[in-house]
């Protein structure tokens, strides 16, 4: 029983970061990888603000986001002119320089002994300790985030978002700002992004620097591709089926370093083979 | 002295950068995307010549040679069944890009099942390693190596590009493909030979990386951004400008470690990119 919890907690918390990094790369059309270094910055900042500072979990889920998306409006407010491949390829240097900030900074990240001892959530005198109770937050958090995304892609910010997606240089002739609501969608996926990175850290209550790697943020792009880019049900389908079905690797009894590495292979693999077969993932509608 | 030292790592290290971007940039101006998975050809070459070399104790010449042969047949079978299917649909270069990043993540990933994720050094003795005093520096024999050999293969290789059947087929082709392939140039057979020949090239940087600091799987992650950023910044579109950004990348990165320490040296390509976007996005020298 608690096995399928601790599932649930991982599929919980991926699907908030599926959902999250698919509004920056579904809604808006940015191909960002950046997406492990908004996930370990909402982990680093839960940790090093409960332990250093005695902060309550569920007080870091209001400021973790806020950090992030700062961080994200600071670097984003370049990025944003870039297109294409060159905005993959700032996100990607963004991620080495988060990866090499972490591992160096020992005294305030404790580099690659990383954080241990970030406590459990607690609220009136409730501590969320037990596995069937994380469950429930983490489930709330993912449905606030649902929401949250659903909410974006139906407004009409969402529908300037497509619109950036399908054609830019159009949109900026009508007289939208482009690289603002690019820059507005990074910073918002940042933020939601930060929350799966909170719970990851007070669930495990252990974080090191080689957690928020490349791998991560491939493991990303392939749930949200898989799922079928831009469908918000389609990141909750991939996050879910890439947790779930690599699980039975665990069966088979492999050493774990090899499984992860297997992992690793898989995710790698199955992208090249979506972007052969179908680019567009399990519920695609929009072809990337 | 120590000025003297560092000029020669300089040296040695846009060396090693040029091998590589003169690699990625014959498939970014020929086949139009980023193509990542020049990375995984890199490793392909530093482990082949891991398992001939000090695991089989294959002659070097041979160890070499295989390498070579092997990670441009990486680089050539990735074209056949995988890029160029993607090409001649006309896929967004996106499509590209995510599946060459796929093919990178997959092939070190396999890489590091099969030999580790320790760092793995090429060098077979101490004989290999040892260092030569070059007027008061002292440099390892891949370094030395490297200043040595590489000027005379970039020239090589703008006489191949400029004076050769071959080289006057791939300008064609980076200028307009199509119409190339409708005057007669055999569009499919160039590219093959381009992909093929840049996968050695990035076969003898891994070669070269293996003997100098050791490859970990990961190393071809870690030499795509350079190489990368040493291409556009130097101008993706001309032969030389991918050497010029080599070069510039490897004394910004030499700076970087005698001021802020060699921890800080991966974000030297990150910084000197996002400079570069901003001033001048065409990059340095035009074609």
């Amino acid at each position: 029983m608690e096995y399928i919890f601790h599932i649930l907690i991982l599929v919980s918390i991926y699907g908030i970061l599926a959902l999250a990094q698919n509004l920056v790369m579904g809604g808006a059309g940015l191909l960002t990888i950046a997406g492990a270094a908004f996930y370990g910055i909402g982990a680093y900042a839960a940790a090093i603000l409960a332990t250093k500072f005695g902060f309550n979990i569920f007080t870091t889920l209001i400021i973790a986001p806020l950090v992030a998306g700062l961080i994200a409006l600071m670097v984003g407010s370049t990025f944003a002119r870039f297109r294409d491949d060159y905005f993959m390829l700032a996100t990607l240097g963004f991620l080495m320089i988060f990866n090499t900030v972490v591992r160096n900074w020992e005294s305030f990240t404790g580099g690659s002994y990383g954080i241990a001892g970030i406590p459990k959530p607690h609220v009136f005198g409730f501590v969320f300790d037990t596995p069937l109770s994380f469950v429930f937050l983490a489930v709330v958090v993912l449905l606030i985030v649902t929401a949250i995304t659903y909410f974006i892609s139906r407004s009409s910010f969402g529908r300037v978002l497509n619109a950036i997606r399908e054609d830019e240089d159009a949109l900026a002739i009508f007289g939208y700002k482009t690289s603002t609501y690019k820059l507005m969608a990074f910073s918002i996926g940042a933020a939601l992004t930060a929350w799966g990175g909170v719970l990851f850290a007070s669930y495990l209550t252990f974080i090191d620097s080689r957690l928020f790697t490349v791998n991560e943020s491939i493991l990303l792009w392939a749930m949200i591709i898989l799922g079928g880019i831009a469908r918000n049900r389609g990141a909750l389908l991939g996050a879910f089926l890439l947790i779930t079905v690599p699980e039975a690797l665990r069966f088979i009894g492999f050493p774990v370093d090899f499984a992860a590495l297997l992992r690793q292979c898989i995710y790698g693999l199955l992208l090249v083979f979506l972007m052969l077969y179908r680019p567009k993932g399990i519920l695609g509608k929009y072809k990337l | 002295m120590i000025f003297w030292q560092l000029t020669l790592y300089a040296i040695s290290v846009g060396m090693f950068f040029s091998v590589l971007a003169m690699g990625w940039g014959l498939i970014l101006r020929s086949a139009k995307f980023f193509n990542l998975a020049y990375g995984g050809a890199f490793l392909v070459g530093g482990y082949m010549m891991f398992l001939f070399y000090r695991m089989w104790n294959v002659h070097f010449v041979f160890s070499i040679l295989l390498s070579l042969f092997g990670s441009g047949l990486y680089m050539l079978l990735s074209y056949k069944f995988i890029f160029s299917v993607l090409l001649r649909r006309k896929a967004k270069s996106l499509i590209l890009l995510i599946a060459s990043f796929g093919l990178l993540t997959a092939t070190s990933a396999i890489l590091g099942m099969i030999f580790g994720n320790q760092s793995t050094l090429i060098a077979r003795h101490l004989s290999d390693i040892y260092t030569v005093n070059v007027f008061g520096a002292v440099l390892n024999l891949a370094q030395v190596v490297a200043i040595v050999f590489v000027p005379v293969l970039i020239f090589v290789f703008a006489y191949i590009r400029s004076s050769t059947r071959f080289g006057r087929a791939m300008r064609a082709i980076e200028d307009d493909s199509e119409v190339a392939e409708l005057v007669g140039i055999p569009k499919d057979k160039t590219l093959l030979q381009i992909f093929f020949i840049s996968g050695t090239l990035a076969g003898l940087g891994g070669i070269a990386e293996g003997f100098d600091l050791g490859l970990i799987p990961t190393s071809g992650l870690i030499i795509i951004l350079p190489t990368i950023v040493a291409t556009v910044v130097g101008g993706m579109q001309s032969f030389w400008g991918g050497i010029l950004g080599a070069f510039i990348l490897a004394i910004a990165q030499q700076l970087t470690i005698v001021f802020f320490g060699g921890s800080w040296v991966q974000a030297v390509p990150f910084v000197i990119l996002i400079i570069m976007l901003l001033l001048r996005p065409q990059g340095i020298l035009k074609r």
